[in-house]
């Protein structure tokens, strides 16, 4: 898979504290890969340094945006930061028009781009109001506009949902799916994993600065060995026999009903047999635990502390 | 650094800010009042000077009162002749304001030259034409008695006047030396509000959040530069109208070709305005660049930028005094050389090389100050939780922050 960005040993301190600690990953070509850690652990700042806002103070990034790898161009690139606003005393259209035109876009066709998007985000009786007279909710998607209105090949998005209403959630993920699908790359970094584990393809898990996990969501899931198995069965019928299976963790009982862990060496094909052969089961599934389990799992595994800011 | 990124900043922040509220208030409002005080002062010294004052004399000499009489014909004061024995009588009309005031001469007052003049209100008394009026009518009396003839009269009262020339050659006039020196003052008054505008602009982007967008498509020092040529040109544009309308306004009263606003100080004077500025402004945008708000912690920045008007605290004495050695010390102190030189090159000669070598003190403390004052923008813009401490400003500076 040809990457479009790739990072080498970077690393960055403030003081004492090891902000990013020589993390290396790739991004490849008309993916979303998510950043994904808890607050502190050094997103914002691995971020902020491919960005070019802040100096590496060791590491490489190199861009690839037409068949070789380059330094940083940043006129190419979108950027969503964590912490963003625009001019408030500016009329909406002229804030757009201005940081694309930063961007390189000619300002006619910025105005005419931006009236679209506009319309489709049902704010062009807006253009010509300041940016003030919009609810915080409109500035949000005016603010998503203004880091993709020049169409750059890559997209980094910082927290891209932190402070979104649930409405907003929605129609920024649609837009990230639809910007995949017109060929453009997307690195989005997030706290709350749940909220970005669907749209990703590929991940990297970092805490304290450091590398926790990273690859194709689908292989990290798939590799995990823990499943969580809901079973539904007669109420009638004795589920006693559960708890003395090994590998197995009961998380929730009552009559008729077990969520469990499993992870026992024998595998969930002979778990499914055993339980069957028992049981009159009327529902079962079995799925792989959330991204952020995984996350913290793994961490713990480690002897390790998750950070919380 | 790129130049078009500079360009597209500076066209922005210039449009921008040409609309804003400040701008057009400080552009307007500061002329209005210069005019406005300029106007009340004159009025209120022309009509003061229109009104008659009714003044009373006692003569007991018998004789000093037609003296008295011819220096003030046609003056704004009348004076009558009144007898001793209405002393009581005048200090009443006094009171009642029917008199202005009254004078008494006695044999033994025009011989010691001190007169005593009654009024209502001895504080608030305009006696200045009253008291040269006296002194000549007095001097001539007194020549007079001793016998002296006409012609030895007018010899010994000719008047003294003081002609000021440089060694050149040239005569300097009092118009002449004030304009230019209110002209810097003009400068320097520019220089610290498009300073404060700017600082107070960067610190909005910072609230604003939009700073760090800003930075994902243009370097720190594009950013820097561009909002200095903008509020630069701004001041420039300011003064401009400032001029336009001060000189129009002054252009009914006195001759301008007078003020001496000649090409030696406008070239001179621009050259370390526009220096200056771009020094100043350096080091306001950093400044703004580490405040968290305009309040509270934000104090001692507001301190910082009080330094490079030390100068104008002192420009009573260094137009005064504009070739002292304290004076020239500070010309060449890179921080304080626009200022003090604004108001020196109006205020004396300066030697070619003179304003040469302060003008190169000024690029190299223009180089260091935008150098440092990049550094600090660039670090402080992203601390957005607190006011940066001069301890980090330091470490900023050191370390690859």
């Amino acid at each position: 898979m040809e990457l479009i960005l790739k990072v080498k040993d970077l690393a960055k301190s403030f003081g004492a504290k090891k902000a990013v600690d020589r993390i290396s990953f790739g991004v490849p070509r008309g993916e979303i890969m998510g950043l994904l850690g808890p607050n502190g652990a050094g997103k914002t700042t691995a971020i902020r340094m491919i960005m070019g806002i802040l100096p590496p103070d060791a590491g490489e990034i190199g861009f690839n945006f037409n068949g070789h790898f380059q330094p940083l161009d940043k006129s190419k690139i979108g950027y969503l930061p964590e912490e963003r606003g625009l001019y408030e005393d500016v009329k909406v259209a002229d804030n757009l028009v201005y940081l694309a035109g930063l961007k390189g876009k000619p300002a006619g066709e910025a105005r005419r781009e931006a009236q679209q998007w506009l319309e489709r985000l049902d704010l062009v009786s807006y253009a010509d109001q300041k940016l003030e007279k919009l609810s915080k909710g409109m500035q949000q998607k005016v603010q998503f506009v203004a880091s993709i209105l020049h169409r750059p090949p890559l997209v980094l998005f910082d927290e891209p949902f932190s402070g979104l209403d649930p409405v907003n959630q929605d129609f920024f993920k649609e837009i990230i799916r639809e910007l995949r699908a017109g060929g453009t790359t997307i690195l989005l970094s997030a706290h709350q994993m749940n909220l970005v584990e669907e749209l990703c393809d590929s991940i990297f898990l970092i805490n304290h600065g450091r590398e926790v996990l990273s690859g194709k969501l689908q292989e990290i899931k798939e590799s995990y060995k823990e499943n969580i198995v809901e079973l539904r069965y007669d109420p009638a019928e004795d589920g006693s026999f559960l708890k003395m299976i090994p590998g197995l963790r009961i998380l929730q009982e009552q009559p008729g009903l077990a969520v469990m862990r499993y992870h026992g060496s024998a595998g969930i094909n002979a778990l499914l047999q055993e339980l069957g052969s028992r049981l009159t089961i009327s529902a079962i599934t079995v799925e792989k635990p959330p991204l952020h389990e995984i996350f913290v799992e793994t961490v713990r595994e480690r002897g390790e502390e998750v950070e919380v800011a | 650094m790129k130049w078009l990124n500079v360009g597209k900043v500076f066209r922005w922040e210039f449009l921008k800010n040409l609309k804003s509220p400040v701008f057009l208030v400080t552009t307007l409002m500061i002329p209005l009042i210069m005019l406005l005080s300029v106007g009340i002062s004159y009025f209120a010294t022309s009509s003061a000077a229109r009104e008659e004052q009714q003044v009373a004399v006692i003569d007991e000499t018998g004789d000093f009162f037609p003296y008295l009489e011819s220096y003030l014909a046609g003056s704004m004061v009348k004076i009558t002749l009144h007898d001793s024995a209405e002393r009581e009588k005048l200090a009443g009309q006094v009171e009642e304001r029917k008199l202005d005031g009254y004078l008494l001469f006695t044999a033994e007052n025009v011989q010691s030259g001190i007169i005593d003049y009654y009024d209502r209100d001895a504080k608030g008394m305009n006696t200045i034409a009253i008291e040269g009026a006296i002194e000549a009518a007095l001097t001539r009396y007194r020549m007079e008695k001793m016998g002296l003839t006409e012609e030895e009269i007018s010899l010994a009262t000719a008047p003294v006047i003081l002609r000021v020339r440089s060694v050149s050659g040239e005569e300097a006039s009092i118009a002449s030396t004030i304009a230019p020196i209110f002209f810097s003052m003009i400068l320097v008054i520019a220089v610290m509000i498009s300073g404060q505008v700017l600082m107070y602009g960067v610190l909005k982007e910072k609230r604003n959040r939009i700073v760090e967008i800003l930075l994902s498509s243009v370097t720190a020092t594009d950013l820097l530069l561009g909002k200095i040529f903008a509020f630069g040109l701004l001041g420039l544009l300011q003064i401009g109208i400032w001029l336009a309308v001060g000189l129009t306004a002054a252009g009914r009263f006195i001759d301008l070709a007078e003020l001496g606003m000649t090409l030696e100080v406008l070239l001179p004077s621009a050259l370390f305005f526009v220096g200056g500025y771009i020094m100043f402004a350096a080091i306001f945008a950093a400044m703004g660049a580490t405040m968290k708000d305009a309040e509270g912690g934000s104090q001692t920045q507001g301190l910082v930028v009080l330094i490079p008007m030390i100068p104008m605290f002192a420009s009573g004495a260094i137009m005064m005094a504009p070739n002292a050695a304290w004076v020239r010390i500070l010309s060449y102190i890179p921080i304080f050389t626009p200022m003090t030189m604004l108001m020196r090159i109006p205020a004396t000669t300066l030697p070619w090389w003179e304003m040469a070598s302060a003008f190169a003190v000024l690029l190299l403390g223009i180089a260091f100050f935008v150098y440092l004052g990049a550094r600090i923008f660039s670090r402080g813009l992203l601390q957005f939780d607190r006011t940066v401490s001069f301890k980090e400003m330091g470490k900023m500076l050191r370390r690859n922050y």
